[in-house]
């Protein structure tokens, strides 16, 4: 250890180049997954609809307040956790009067009365995936996630598990009732204690597939989606009465737990 | 000892203020470390250090010996171990919430999705790597004397980072989880008589469930990682009690011949070296043969840290840790497959469940764990391969498995014992199927070469060899060759591949 040997003591070069060009490779893959995190795409939305609260603004102090909300998290806790729903981080205009007009994601949501949004969320009617953040997760359009939106007439079967009997809003359940009546499903499949026993139950046939898409390929294709089914093809009706039909094999579902529990509850909060 | 380093020239006051000031030097006693003296001082008087010998042999730092697998293994672990203290704070082991902390993690915690991420992928990377420096010390012949116990140590290591890998893949509580634990757990109660009572004890029940994820939980945070640290501990002490990493013996020169002329003039020596009993250090080395370990053997493994993140974090980037739907355990995915590392053990379960649940395994740990007992005599130590003809015979086992493996796999299907003689009792089934078949068959290959060559070390590599190539076209086969059914397809017909 005497001899102190000094030209001993750098490290070769080639590591000192390594070093910096590994540390900089992680330094900028750090900084871009800052960058990742925080550019989430509910953000684009949040300014979009600020620029049109400014525009939309009456008064000069709703135009100041609209200047200075910044981006907000939000979400709808039903039930206590049991269902999160964070559409309104896009949808920001649901509630909002002046947004009557506007296209979605802006426009604001009809009123149903007896449907507090603080206490029903959104996803119990929309299906979707209400916590996600993000357009095709929270439209749930995505591999994995099994309850896509209800789009168009299919939102219709929604109101199918708590209300039972004819809807005057919900015309679509009641026509595919009586389809399922006059094309003679029942005599293969069962609905509460009703119909043969060739097929499936169907009693709560809507939980078991939730996505329109599978059921309409179903009815035109049996064999397509369910290897080995002896049921027959039924393409040969009408496109509105496959829609139908789907729609009352939806809505053939029990009423949400969540709700269940929400019920009594003044408001389940909102935070 | 506390030297005042003197004031280069050049530096302002401020800097030497901020290297000297009372607290920086009640923290860093010494300053920084600028001759010999106090570079090796640094070494042992600092904690983290101190396991690392104050002079490093040259060998030791060669990339190509070690390619820095142990190390990289260790990094590993320390990210795993930060990213996962981090992830626990956002996840409650409940199967009602599990899947929903996912969710959560995805789409609303900051930095969730990368924190996953990086733990996902440096999970496969160390049960990768690990495996990888378990290759290297097999071929290196470093599980020899004094090393035996140590790399006895080294597959229990490697145990428990299966072990945690598998108990971690339950957590996200989705259809992948599921149902690969369910596999998974099923191949453990294969085993005669205990089976059922490992596998009850591994879930809490029957099926996976709440006692399962809990338990799989506990094991995950605390026990494992745990033992895992003690094992380090004396993974890496006994290294610097054997003489550092494993070498090739130096050649014999006058500083090896005997105890009494193992003193060197150019050496100090302190009370214990001269103690009963030889210290390795000192008999194979040559003060040449060394650098400072502050900053040489330092400096590279920091090189190596920033490696191993700058690759995790670009990975993490790019790639997103898979989850799917919610576990349904009415709803079994066609095929339903264990984690990748268990895959080969899947597929030879499919033969036999005797055979891929409780022959194979056990020959492989108790092979692994007998080796250094079994393989003695000190050739070739710390050289690749030890010889030319090592070489050879370590690439010629390598190719002359993978023909014997698909003709096998071939056979199975054709003129299996149960196509062949349709009730033939299970015992036969047990016996005669690939796995028990290959197990023979390298058993015979790897001793025809040991009396073919009179070296145990040869017998060793083949031994080795087959296993590895065998357990890899197995782990291929079951990853991209079968899906629903089990059913034999080409890689691209899959439709849920993990």
């Amino acid at each position: 250890m005497a001899n102190s040997n000094q030209n001993n003591s750098r490290v070769p070069f080639g590591w000192v180049v390594a070093f910096a060009a590994l540390s900089v490779c992680a330094a900028l893959f750090f900084l871009l997954s800052v960058w990742k995190d925080y550019d989430r795409e509910w953000r684009g939305y949040q300014r979009t609809f600020r620029e049109m609260l400014v525009e939309r603004a009456g008064t000069e102090e709703e135009r100041k307040a609209a200047l200075a909300s910044g981006d907000q998290f939000e979400q709808i806790i039903v039930a206590g956790g049991e269902r999160v729903d964070r559409c309104v981080m896009c949808h920001r205009g649901v509630e909002h009067p002046a947004f009557k007009d506007a296209d979605q994601p802006f426009a604001r949501h009809p009123t149903i009365p007896p449907h507090p949004f603080e206490q029903f969320g959104c996803t119990v009617c929309h299906q979707g995936q209400g916590r996600a953040t993000s357009v095709q997760d929270a439209h749930g359009e995505v591999a994995f996630w099994e309850e896509p939106l209800l789009r168009g007439g299919f939102i219709q079967a929604s109101c199918g598990p708590c209300h039972a009997g004819a809807l005057k809003d919900a015309p679509l359940i009641q026509k595919g009732k009586l389809l399922y009546l006059m094309n003679g499903c029942l005599a293969c499949h069962k609905i509460r204690g009703a119909g043969g026993v060739v097929g499936p139950d169907l009693t709560f046939a809507g939980e078991r597939k939730k996505d329109p898409k599978w059921h309409i390929e179903h009815f035109k294709f049996p064999q397509k989606v369910s290897p080995g089914s002896a049921m027959p093809a039924y393409g040969h009706l009408k496109p509105e009465d496959l829609e139908a039909l789907t729609v009352y094999m939806l809505s053939l579902r029990r009423a949400p737990s969540a709700l269940a529990l929400a019920a009594p509850r003044p408001a389940a909060g909102k935070k | 000892m506390v030297t005042e380093s003197p004031q280069k020239p050049g530096r302002g006051k401020a800097v030497s203020w901020l290297r000297d000031n009372r607290v920086v030097r009640s923290i860093f006693r010494r300053g920084y470390p600028d001759n010999d003296l106090d570079r090796a001082a640094v070494m042992f008087s600092n904690f983290f250090l101190h396991v690392l010998p104050a002079r490093t042999h040259v060998h030791s730092l060669k990339p190509t010996y070690t390619w820095g697998l142990g190390i990289i293994s260790l990094f590993l672990f320390v990210v795993l171990l930060g990213t996962g203290s981090l992830l626990m704070f956002f996840y409650v082991p409940s199967t009602g919430r599990a899947y929903s902390d996912m969710k959560d993690l995805q789409f609303v915690v900051s930095y969730g999705v990368v924190l996953r991420n990086l733990h996902r992928w440096a999970a496969h990377a160390m049960v990768a790597v690990v495996f990888l420096h378990m290759c290297r010390v097999f071929y290196t012949a470093s599980y020899k004397a004094p090393r035996e116990f140590n790399w006895v140590i080294g597959v229990l290591l490697w145990g428990a980072t299966l072990m945690m890998s598998f108990t971690g893949y339950l957590l996200p509580w989705d259809q992948l989880a599921y149902w690969a634990i369910t596999v998974g757990s099923s191949i453990a109660s294969y085993p005669p008589l205990v089976g059922e009572y490992i596998r009850t004890l591994m879930l809490g029940g029957d099926t996976v469930g709440q006692n399962a994820l809990i338990r799989f939980y506990v094991m995950h945070v605390i026990v494992l990682p745990g033992v895992m640290m003690i094992l380090m501990g004396v993974h890496f002490w006994r290294i610097r009690k054997d003489g550092g990493l494993s070498r090739p013996p130096a050649p014999p020169s006058d500083a090896a011949q005997g105890e009494a002329a193992a003193f060197s003039p150019h050496k100090t020596y302190m009370l214990v070296e001269l103690a009963e009993g030889k210290t390795p250090m000192v008999d194979t080395q040559a003060p040449e043969e060394e650098v400072m370990s502050w900053p040489h053997t330092v400096f590279r493994m920091l090189v190596v840290f920033v490696g191993v993140v700058a690759v995790l974090s670009a990975v993490a980037y790019f790639f997103d840790a898979p989850l799917e739907d919610l576990a349904n355990p009415d709803h079994p995915p066609n095929p339903a497959k264990a984690p990748w590392y268990f895959l080969g053990l899947q597929e030879i379960v499919s033969y036999s469940a005797l055979a891929g649940g409780v022959i194979v395994p056990a020959a492989a740990i108790i092979g692994l764990m007998t080796i250094p007992y079994v393989d003695r005599d000190p050739e070739g130590q710390g050289t690749w391969f030890t010889s030319g003809q090592g070489r050879r015979i370590t690439l010629w086992s390598i190719v002359a498995v993978i023909p014997v493996v698909l003709v096998l796999t071939w056979l199975n299907e054709h003129y299996a014992v149960r196509i062949l003689v349709p009730g033939a009792s299970q015992i036969w089934v047990d016996l005669l199927n690939p796995g028990t078949i290959l197990i023979v068959l390298f058993a015979a290959g790897s001793l025809y070469i040991w009396r073919r060559t009179g070296s145990s070390r040869m017998g060793a590599l083949a031994l080795y060899s087959y296993f590895l190539t065998s357990y890899l076209i197995y782990t291929l086969i079951g990853l991209y060759f079968r899906g629903a059914n089990w059913a034999w397809i080409w890689p691209w017909q899959a439709t849920g591949l993990h």
